[in-house]
């Protein structure tokens, strides 16, 4: 068998993979007692692999927040200088089977979702949503906000723990369902984040806080994100390591910069220089107030949603500043450089053509053609938030650097 | 009196020009076409390896 009939066959296991697999949404617990090899003194963040000195700003205050929703610093001054001491290991939340939106920090204390493949027995991990506004994942670190993160973890996680327990939720299927009731799953989470809540409406009733966690979901359109991200992942792990396969498994960014990995090259990232999304602004900002892209959550386009499924959200197009056509449009650029089409998440506007799924380097190198991610922009100084959304992609050089590094390792 | 001619268009690359065609009636052709990316010497390479481009 020559090289490309290898190429072709490992990618078709690859994208089988990713296609077939299921994930469940099985429990809630602390990261340090569900993420296997998780420790007290290691930190998670979005993105590939980066030092705490090299963090952009939000990611180094949620970085100093965290420790201090840890109890292990008293304030921002003393949680930094803790962080630069060399006693906390950094670590990308990709190596640890886990994902986090925006600065994804995640610490052992912290409550995460735990995601089952239940097709492939792999799990994956995020932690719980905190809303929009002045959260940690942007940067805030402000006293509401570690009141906030301190109610998740004594109220939301233990609850939503007791109502998967009694019924795991498959988050594909709501997935799926989303894309057919106008989400695109990276930008819009409308649709999905209420069939969630609906889903597990009938146990968390029974439950006595049960008003007060309902509100605070309902109230946060996003909410699905947190769960979203990890159920990518888990359908995307399993279709890692496979020899020859040119596919892309994972895509995420740290604010400085945009790692990618491929199947066929495990464990390795090939990285260029992020730049901040393009698109629309909240009023009082601007393109200068704009941080680097950051976050895991391009995981979403990595298994074909988000800005590669643009054409499924009609009604994002406005808040990232396109119309109906170039989102379209974004979708058949997906297609391009896909290895086929998910048999489960159909776009309607598509001629309920499946979403593009499998992100093949090989395709990206011979057109140029990036995948569009569809991401909220956060302004690069720390504690403001969110402050518009829009459209960023990948530097062509991470895929560049993939094949050349593919050539070497399979001797071309 | 003037001779109408029936109109035939062959649209290249962007399809979104298809679809007006279409809800008119027109008799059109499209050619999926862009132009060729610009690839660096070593990339190219490499994918004919492969035999692709």
């Amino acid at each position: 068998m020559d090289i490309s009939e290898e190429i072709e066959k490992s990618n078709k296991k690859a994208f089988d993979i990713m296609n077939r697999g299921k994930a469940m949404l099985t429990d809630f617990d602390y990261a340090g007692k569900a993420i296997p090899g998780m420790k007290e003194n290691m930190i998670l963040h979005a993105g590939p692999p980066i030092a705490y000195s090299d963090m952009i700003d939000p990611m180094k205050a949620a970085v100093q927040g965290a420790l201090m929703f840890e109890g292990k610093a008293d304030s921002l001054e003393e949680a930094d200088r803790m962080a630069r001491s060399g006693d906390f290991e950094f670590k990308p939340c990709h190596e640890m089977n886990a994902v986090g939106p925006m600065a994804g920090i995640t610490t052992a204390g912290m409550y995460v979702a735990v995601v089952e493949n239940t097709e492939f027995g792999n799990k994956t991990y995020c932690n719980l949503h905190e809303g929009r506004g002045k959260i940690l994942r942007f940067g805030a670190t402000g006293k509401e906000v570690l009141e906030r993160l301190n109610w998740m973890n004594n109220n939301l996680g233990p609850a939503l723990k007791e109502v998967v327990k009694k019924k795991p939720v498959d988050l594909k299927n709501i997935a799926a369902e989303g894309v057919q009731m106008g989400d695109e799953l990276h930008q819009r989470y409308r649709a999905s984040s209420l069939l969630f809540l609906s889903s597990i409406s009938e146990n968390l009733l029974e439950l006595p806080n049960a008003k007060e966690i309902f509100k605070f979901i309902a109230e946060r359109e996003q909410f699905f994100l947190n769960l979203a991200m990890p159920a990518m992942k888990a359908l995307a792990d399993p279709a890692d390591g496979i020899k020859y396969s040119t596919l892309v498994t994972r895509m995420t960014r740290n604010g400085v910069n945009f790692g990618i990995q491929v199947s066929g090259l495990k464990g390795k990232w090939f990285t260029g220089k992020v730049e901040p999304p393009v698109g629309l602004f909240f009023t009082g900002f601007s393109q200068k107030d704009a941080a680097g892209d950051f976050g895991d959550s391009a995981i979403m386009e990595t298994l074909g949603l988000g800005g590669l499924s643009s054409a499924a959200a009609p009604s994002v197009t406005r808040f990232v500043g396109g119309s109906v056509k170039d989102a379209i449009h974004a979708t058949e650029l997906g297609y391009k450089i896909t290895y086929g089409q998910s048999k489960d998440i159909l776009i309607p506007a598509m001629d309920f053509r499946g979403a593009p799924l499998g992100i093949d380097i090989l395709k990206v190198n011979e057109t140029n053609i990036l995948p569009t991610i569809n991401t909220g922009i956060a302004h690069k100084q720390a504690g403001i938030g969110q402050i518009g959304g829009g459209i960023s992609h990948p530097p062509l050089k991470a895929f560049n650097d993939a094949l050349r590094e593919y050539a070497a390792a399979y001797g071309l | 009196m003037k001779e109408e001619k029936k109109l035939k268009v062959f649209n290249v690359g962007t399809s979104w020009f298809v679809k007006p065609l279409e809800d008119q009636g027109i008799e059109h052709y499209n050619l999926d076409w862009s132009p060729p990316a610009k690839i660096d010497k070593d990339i190219s390479s490499i994918l004919k390896k492969l035999g692709r481009k």
